[in-house]
């Protein structure tokens, strides 16, 4: 089955060789970014000695657990859709193959599909660690291989999850059950990583150098010894030792438990028939009436459709749900620093005007970029019918401004008043945050158009699209956060900004900007149609 | 009302059309025919504007599809091989959505939306969402969102694909009298016996070239055969495939 797999994916390159190995070669890129990175904090952390095994402890832990989190969110919907839902399947257990076999091998698919990515970007990490200490050979194998494992971990749990859902939701409603489900397990994950309060570090007042030592040797040590992250953490940093500490013998025991139970209960569960979770029921309906709001006009069908359709799609409803907590996040955070003095409120401004473009940026990954995709295979509706490519497109345009603008008016407006930040930058912030909102619309609807996701929201980061919009998307975000400088510069200086002539010139620079991210890639998805059409 | 014009379609080195040419004219019903991967869709997705083709030009009631694409699409409603849908919208929004696209004013789209949900028994579940839909009542369903325009041209892809009888007798009654003068109907099917009794002509196209076209009677007369499916054996290679195998060989 493994060999069938194998040369599935070979035929696929090799019929789309072009957009497979430009997805590589990007993919390439970023591992040598997060291995080049690595390199690079580990050479500046080795110039503080006394902080750098507490800082390496607790940042390897933090990136394993933020990424099992993430591995975790779209484990659930991903092992719906693969353990149990997959059109191969029938066929599969109808053929003369032990199905403890086919599902072993489906728990395989949702790991690879779902931790892949993490996997990807944590691999160059830990060889930058081992490369950096002059680790031995054994260390290589055990810390990827732990690696593996954390991220194993959430894809079984989030199978074992599945199995609720299949067993306990609705008929039919399993996967709405189950994306709200990520949802609230996504909000919960972030509680708990706010509930660590790193802000408590800043309001420490150290007497003493050894108040410093005592309290990094504390730190170090005191990560949560429950959570499996933090075992593979105490596994790589073991291994970097040349030992095997306790924690890796369990965190792998744990993992091969965890997948040889839940590819038994999937086995059992689907010979049982609790997919039933997965069938739809059928109801007497008759025609409501219209809408007052009902549109008989293109741009209002068209709009009226994609509101309907999003947000009566439980995925894009959890994706709602989880940016809203974020920025909640965001917002209580900041609120809770310690920003004391004119000066260090200043800095944190302007740290966050450049880390609002990459939050909007990141949000319209999962707003804008899927517009068009998400006709899939009902696009033949509004491609057959009188309905201009150009209206296709800006229509899509119009809808992914609807969703980003809040978002910008929340970072751009309420946070700089959270801060405390004087009239000038808030007016910085806001008008940045609109220009970002409208180059990420931009640039997520025309890419996405160009290069569609697939309809499950979880397939939109591993596409080709996908990582074209986040590289163009950063290069966009780092360009605005640069325009942005200029400003700040001039306010911390003391000079005005908004009185003199150059504040027109920032502002024609900014909107030029946005405008060339949003509308080239508009322009090219309106004069060089590819069909979205998925599957 | 449908004019092809030495229409070619290639992918890489693999020609799915090879020049085809042909017409449907007002009042006419015609069949496109032919064996699996013979270019029956990919005919169809030219002249829905889906499919651009390699070359050659294809006219709807006079309008170039790739030309003019919007006006093109103004005249035609069409039902796809497969009726994939929106899932998250209920049959009487699609309807309303389809109706907004083609501008068709609210009390007359609502009268229309009415007058199909019953031609195709579908006013009962008119507000249920269409992901609980079986595949016939979405089959049905495209139906109706292809005539919700009154088009001057009806263009379908395998239209009996699973609809249960009574949706079968309307679908067949519909090809049959959709067609008069200032209409026409193009549809493909691998029924023979359909194609037989609906179409006023039929059309045999074989690894991308027309190589019959006629009215059912003349084609038989032609070829000198009882009915359609033995010229359809007679004229495609399938029919090697389609000799009745030898019991024993099975054995």
């Amino acid at each position: 089955m493994l060999a069938l797999r194998i040369r599935i994916l070979w035929h696929s390159l090799r019929t789309a060789p072009f957009s497979r190995v430009l997805a590589l070669l990007l993919a390439g890129g970023v591992a040598v970014l997060a291995y080049r990175g690595t390199l690079w904090f580990l050479g500046f952390l080795s110039g503080y000695p006394f902080a750098e095994r507490a800082v390496l402890s607790r940042s390897l832990e933090g990136l394993f657990l933020l990424l099992s989190a993430a591995v975790l969110l779209s484990a659930l919907p991903g092992a719906l859709a693969i353990l149990y839902g997959s059109l191969d399947l029938h066929l599969l257990l109808a053929w003369p193959i032990p199905a403890g076999r086919v599902f072993a091998q489906k728990v395989l698919e949702t790991f690879l599909a779902t931790a892949g990515l993490p996997t990807l970007l944590t691999l160059p990490v830990l060889l930058a660690l081992g490369v950096h200490y002059g680790a031995s050979p054994a260390y290589y194998p055990l810390a990827f291989a732990a690696a593996l494992a954390v991220y194993a971990l959430p894809v079984a749990l989030g199978a074992a999850l599945a199995l609720f859902f299949l067993r306990f939701a609705p008929a039919g409603r399993a996967k709405e059950w189950a994306a709200a489900g990520s949802a609230v397990i996504g909000g919960l994950l972030v509680y708990v990583l706010r509930a660590a309060r790193p802000e408590a570090i800043f309001r420490r007042a150290f007497e003493s150098p050894e108040a410093l030592s005592a309290f990094l040797a504390e730190w170090a040590r005191s990560g949560p010894s429950f959570l499996p992250s933090t075992w593979a953490a105490r596994a790589v940093l073991g291994a970097l030792s040349g030992e095997v500490v306790p924690a890796a013998a369990l965190l792998f025991f744990l993992v091969a438990f965890a997948f040889a139970g839940v590819a038994a209960a999937a086995g059992w569960a689907y010979r049982a028939g609790w997919v039933r979770g997965l069938e739809g029921t059928f109801q007497e309906r008759p025609p409501a009436p219209p809408a007052p709001w009902e549109g008989y006009r293109p741009l209002f069908a068209l709009w009226l459709r994609d509101l309907r359709r999003f947000f009566r799609d439980p995925h894009q409803i959890a994706q709602v749900l989880l940016v809203f907590v974020l920025v909640l996040l965001y917002l209580v955070s900041l609120r809770a620093m310690p920003l004391e003095g004119l000066l260090f409120k200043r800095v944190v401004g302007f740290l966050h005007l450049a880390f609002q473009g990459f939050v909007l940026v990141a949000v319209g990954l999962r707003l804008a970029y899927p517009l068009f995709g998400l006709e899939g295979r009902g696009y033949w509706v509004v491609e057959t019918a009188p309905v201009s490519r150009g209206m296709l497109v800006f229509s899509r345009f119009g809808f992914a401004l609807f969703l980003l603008l809040p978002l910008a008016l929340a970072l751009g407006l309420y946070v700089p008043g959270a801060i405390g930040l004087e009239g000038g930058l808030v007016w910085v912030s806001l008008v940045s945050a609109l220009a970002v909102a409208v180059g990420a619309a931009g640039l997520g609807v025309g890419i996405g158009a160009l290069f569609p996701a697939g309809e499950q929201s979880g397939e939109v980061a591993l596409g080709l699209g996908g990582l074209l919009y986040m590289t163009a998307g950063l290069l966009f975000a780092a360009g605005v956060a640069l325009l942005d400088a200029y400003p700040v510069h001039r306010v911390l200086s003391g000079a005005g900004f908004w009185a003199g002539p150059e504040s027109a010139v920032w502002l024609l620079a900014l909107w030029l900007l946005a405008g060339a991210f949003a509308f080239l890639p508009l322009l090219f998805a309106w004069r060089l149609p590819a069909s979205p059409r998925v599957g | 009302m449908i004019r092809y014009l030495e229409v070619q379609k290639r992918y890489g080195r693999f020609t799915a059309l090879a020049g085809l040419t042909l017409e449907v004219k007002p009042g006419e019903s015609l069949a496109l025919l032919g064996p699996n991967g013979a270019g029956k869709t990919t005919a169809i997705r030219i002249l829905t504007g889906q499919l651009s083709p390699s070359a050659g030009r294809v006219f709807l009631d006079g309008v170039d599809v790739w030309r003019e694409p919007v006006r093109a699409k103004a005249r035609f409603g069409y039902v796809p091989d497969r009726p994939y849908l929106y899932g998250k919208l209920t049959a009487v929004e699609l309807l309303r959505f389809v109706a907004g696209l083609y501008r068709i004013p609210r009390p007359e789209a609502e009268r229309r939306i009415e007058e199909e949900l019953a031609r195709f028994r579908l006013t009962r579940y008119a507000s249920a969402l269409i992901e609980t839909y079986s595949h016939g009542m979405r089959q049905k369903l495209t139906f109706a969102a292809a005539l919700l325009p009154r088009p001057p041209v009806l263009i379908v892809d395998e239209p009996m694909v699973g609809l249960d009888p009574v949706a079968a007798r309307t679908v067949r009654a519909l090809l049959a009298s959709y067609a008069r003068p200032g209409r026409a109907v193009l549809f493909s099917t691998h029924q023979l016996e359909l194609a037989e009794s609906v179409a006023d002509r039929v059309a045999l196209i074989h690894r991308g070239r027309l190589v019959l076209l006629g009215t059912p009677e003349e084609v038989r007369r032609a070829h000198g055969s009882r009915n359609l499916e033995e010229v359809f054996l007679r004229l495609t290679e399938d029919a090697a495939d389609a000799r009745a195998p030898d019991p024993d060989s099975l054995a």
